[in-house]
């Protein structure tokens, strides 16, 4: 494990082991299965958590001076970590600059997301330094960010999902509960911000959304919220955007999901406005529809309320490819598909990046608060 | 209630069934009705179950304890001359509310006693968690429930077919594993057609029913021949208020496989023109997330195999209601006939399993097309596709001049000059659309419109608030017309007497072509409006064809 990172910063390591301790989140590593070899055929251009990680490996060989990897912790089965590639000029050292968290594959089935945060790995890396317009975009957004990609948030629910050469349709991590028979937990409904509040999740195991006994009750939420709140440098947040990639629909979401009010008491006129503004402009740089995610339907625990509703970061969550409605295989599209639907949202992902300094210009406030 | 039911069992112990159902039945039916089977209670082990009389002494136990939010009533009589119960769930129920409408029926099918305690468990929680005052609701669940029978009117029918299920127990040791009701088939020493394939939409169509009265497919001698399922039929009718049905939603709960289905069961189509493509959309999305929430699988119901003439067939093809086919515990794992009789032990476990799924539905039931992230288009005021009656008035003040090919909502077909095509086949989305003589007739110039002013009108529609803004009026054209047209022949469409959009005739060849035309409606803010929509030949006879489809009114974000 030589090529792993840590976080200098010395905040990851402690507190996964606290939580580990407090939660009784023991990885049950004897237990874990091995993981499939490839997907199912037909769509063995998916990249395997094996694939994935040596794919990051490869482009950190490939671009050392830009791109480190990091461990941000073991996932429930204990058989996989949940690895987050940093993309940054001086790549090893913590910069003053704004940080953007892109991640993926949070519910298992969804795995055109990863290649979607694979792609993005790519993009900012193969074009850094290089000319044209695009090579120009990710040079100044590499100098000038701190980019976070994590393409597999849920690798145990992933692998198990193309378990058995066929998929499984699953959602939901692989943790197992002394209380019930039933396995995994919704880990887009498993955030302590209005946890379980409005009707948007369900408290039944054997559901697809179930958010849990408590929240943050399922590891691998735990690992990304250590991560985030590490990322509060002297008491301030560095993450100005969130992205959390899923399928499938093709929306561009803002919240809140727990609340069908535009504008709540939980946020204000302006943020309101900005979430506005950036979603209509990715949107229309990827052809999604934006909107408030509850006006698809209400949802409570989501990782996007929690991002904004307790960090005050500008989080969107995307729903990719296919539109509903498309016979065009739901959450399993065929590997054809991939590269289309990935480089679709080049334009959309670089402005998403170039807002990272001053999220509120989208609308038009950047005097107000980024002067 | 119960005087009447114990007056119709004695009826029936004493030979007298035939008296008190009356001639009606039998004239329609062509036969004497069978004897009736005697009341039993399920078989023992499964006397957990409901039977019939058992079924209507739970809601009337329900009724009498909640008087204010649910009321029993009948919708029909089944062949044997049971009433085929209902009820209605809703906050203040006795008034006709305009709120979204969702149905539920279950036991189409006999033996499938599973889906009738499904739906008396949804009796009990939607009756039994609901509380008035928000200070009483003391749980998520009661929140939840307490909301929905507030905003929406649900009705409840347990149990199409009363015959068949208590025949299925009538032996009183065991089942007699029947699906069907207890019709006997004119010409036939059969007993029972199969309700779910006696649906007048595509009936018998496709393969997907037997023609044989002895097959437990049989779909009668023809469609709406059974009694039960002209009942529930009509029961949908009757929620058609102002030219409109108020139901948005319905599930037919069947056994077995743990499936969530959406139509259509007689194509394999996933996409026949019989089907909007954001109807579509809201079916898979609805389907998928409901799926998700009870462990089904989500699926089009000819995945399964072909049917036709079945109910949901019909509650989508000719009412347009977001109809699912929901097939509970078990799957295909447990073989038949254990796969229709489960114990009695799992009855709460799998009826309760679909809480978290049912209520997500009647939470959509505003606007089903949300979950696809059509909402903003397709929920607001008006949205009108033209494949089911909305309402629109043909000549609604008496002052169309036109002698021929008056508006009409229709599927169009196909009428091409030598010039090209003047009438397009179908609508722009799905089949219909409001159409000037949707006939194409022997010659292009044949069923079009001549002799002058042809209009239609909307049912009228409120643009929220004064000073809101994004009011949006949206619709597909096509206007046509041949090279002896003039100025005076016209595509207008106005709202509350001002024009919005005019497309004129020229002494040009113009050929039919869709075409999308947007509108700001904000100075209609605040105010009730009509979309009057006119056609005219106005001048001397001339080939002029026009049609108007997917006409939406919607706020812009």
């Amino acid at each position: 494990m030589k090529l792993r990172g840590r976080l200098s910063l010395g905040l990851v390591i402690p507190i996964v082991a606290v939580a580990g301790l407090l939660l009784g989140a023991a990885p049950v590593t004897a237990t874990a299965p091995a993981d499939p070899a490839d997907f199912p055929a037909g769509y063995t251009g998916y990249h395997t958590y094996a694939e994935m990680l040596s794919q990051m490996r490869a482009t950190v060989s490939a671009h050392p001076s830009i791109a480190k990897l990091y461990d941000l912790g073991s996932t429930f089965q204990g058989n996989h970590e949940m690895w987050a590639l940093k993309i940054s000029d001086n790549v090893g050292r913590d910069e003053a600059e704004p940080e953007v968290l892109v991640e993926c594959n949070m519910h298992a089935r969804e795995h055109i997301t990863t290649e979607m945060c694979l792609y993005l790995t790519q993009l900012l890396t193969n074009n850094y330094g290089k000319a044209g317009a695009v090579g120009r975009q990710v040079t100044k957004i590499v100098k000038s960010t701190e980019i976070w990609i994590i393409p597999m948030v849920n690798p145990d629910g992933s692998m198990y999902d193309i378990s058995n050469g066929a998929f499984q349709g699953w959602r939901k991590n692989r943790q197992t509960f002394d209380y019930s028979n039933k396995v995994g937990i919704d880990l887009n409904r498993d955030w302590s911000y209005m946890w379980g509040c409005c009707g948007g999740s369900s408290a039944n195991p054997g559901s697809a959304r179930y958010r849990g006994n408590a929240p943050f009750q399922a590891t691998e939420d735990q690992l990304l919220r250590n991560f985030i709140l590490s990322r509060r440098i002297n008491g301030v947040q560095q993450i100005s955007e969130v992205l959390n990639i899923h399928s499938y629909g093709e929306h561009v979401l803002y919240p809140y999901g727990y609340t069908k009010t535009a504008v709540p008491a939980d946020m204000t006129q302006d943020d309101h406005a900005t979430f506005v503004a950036m979603a209509r402009q990715m949107a229309s740089l990827n052809g999604y529809h934006a909107m408030q995610g509850s006006h698809m339907y209400i949802y409570d625990g989501d990782f996007i309320d929690w991002v904004y509703g307790d960090q005050h970061i500008f989080g969107f969550t995307w729903e990719m490819y296919p539109k509903w409605g498309c016979q065009c295989g739901g959450f399993h599209p065929p590997d054809t598909v991939l590269s289309r639907e990935t480089t679709r949202n080049r334009d959309a992902a670089l402005y998403f990046f170039a807002q990272a300094g001053c999220p509120y210009g989208a609308a038009g406030l950047a005097g107000k608060y980024c002067s | 209630m119960s005087l009447v039911v114990v007056q119709l069992r004695l009826g029936r112990a004493l030979g007298l069934a035939a008296l008190i159902m009356g001639g009606a039945l039998s004239v329609l039916s062509g036969a004497a009705p069978a004897r009736a089977a005697v009341p039993q209670d399920f078989p023992s082990g499964y006397e957990g179950y409901h039977n019939y009389a058992e079924m209507v002494a739970d809601i009337d136990a329900e009724v009498a304890a909640h008087p204010k939010i649910i009321k029993k009533f009948s919708i029909g009589k089944s062949y044997e001359g049971r009433d085929i119960w209902a009820v209605k769930i809703s906050a203040n129920v006795n008034f006709d509310a305009s709120e979204p409408e969702v149905l539920f029926e279950a036991m189409h099918h006999a033996r499938e006693h599973l889906a009738g305690e499904e739906a008396l468990h949804l009796i009990h929680l939607l009756v039994d968690n609901y509380r008035s005052k928000p200070a009483n609701q003391t749980t998520d669940l009661q929140r939840r429930v307490s909301a929905i029978v507030k905003s929406r009117e649900i009705f409840i029918v347990p149990m199409v077919n009363p015959d068949g299920a208590e025949y299925d127990i009538s032996s009183g040791t065991g089942f007699k594993d029947w699906r069907k009701n207890r019709q006997p088939t004119p010409g036939s020493s059969q007993i029972g057609t199969d309700l779910n394939r006696n649906w007048g939409y595509k009936w018998g169509c496709c393969g997907g029913s037997s023609s044989k009265p002895g097959n437990i497919t049989y779909r009668g001698p023809q469609p709406w021949s059974a009694p039960e399922v002209r009942a529930l039929r009509d029961f949908v009718l009757s929620r058609v208020v102002n030219g409109r049905q108020q139901i948005t939603e319905a599930i037919s709960w069947h056994t077995f496989n743990e499936q969530v289905m959406w139509p259509y069961g007689y194509t394999k189509a996933d996409l026949p023109r019989t089907m909007t493509a954001d109807d579509l959309a809201a079916f898979q999305a609805l389907g998928t997330q409901m799926a998700d929430r009870n462990g089904y699988t989500a699926q089009q119901l000819s995945d399964l195999y072909i049917t036709d003439g079945d109910a949901t067939d019909w509650f989508y093809g000719d009412q347009r209601i977001f109809a699912f086919t929901i097939e509970m515990y078990p799957t295909d794992a447990v073989p038949e006939p254990r796969g229709f009789y489960p114990p009695v032990s799992v009855i709460d476990r799998e009826t309760t399993r679909n809480d978290d799924a049912v209520l997500y539905f009647l939470e959509q039931a505003g606007c089903p097309y949300a979950v696809a992230g059509l909402g903003t288009t397709d929920c607001g005021p008006l949205y009108d596709d033209f494949e089911t009656a909305r309402g629109w008035t043909v000549n609604p003040y008496g002052t169309d001049t036109a002698t021929k090919g008056a508006f009409q909502r229709a599927i169009p077909q196909q009428s091409a000059d030598s010039s090209g095509v003047k009438q397009l086949a179908y609508g722009y989305s799905g089949q219909a659309a409001l159409v000037t003589g949707a006939k194409a007739g022997a010659t292009a110039n044949a069923d079009d419109l001549d002799g002058g002013v042809t209009s239609a009108l909307s049912p009228p529609v409120r643009l929220g608030k004064s000073g809101t803004t994004g009011w949006t009026l949206d619709f597909r054209y096509a206007f046509a017309h041949d090279a002896r047209s003039t100025a005076a022949d016209y595509l207008r469409v106005s709202v509350n007497g001002t024009n919005v959009f005019e497309a004129d005739g020229s002494a040009t060849n113009v050929n039919a072509a869709w075409t999308e035309q947007t509108v700001n409606l904000d100075a209609f803010a605040g105010q009730q409006v009509h979309v009057l929509v006119q056609a005219a030949d106005g001048g001397p006879d001339s080939l002029v064809e026009a049609a108007v489809d997917d006409v939406r009114i919607y706020q812009a974000p």
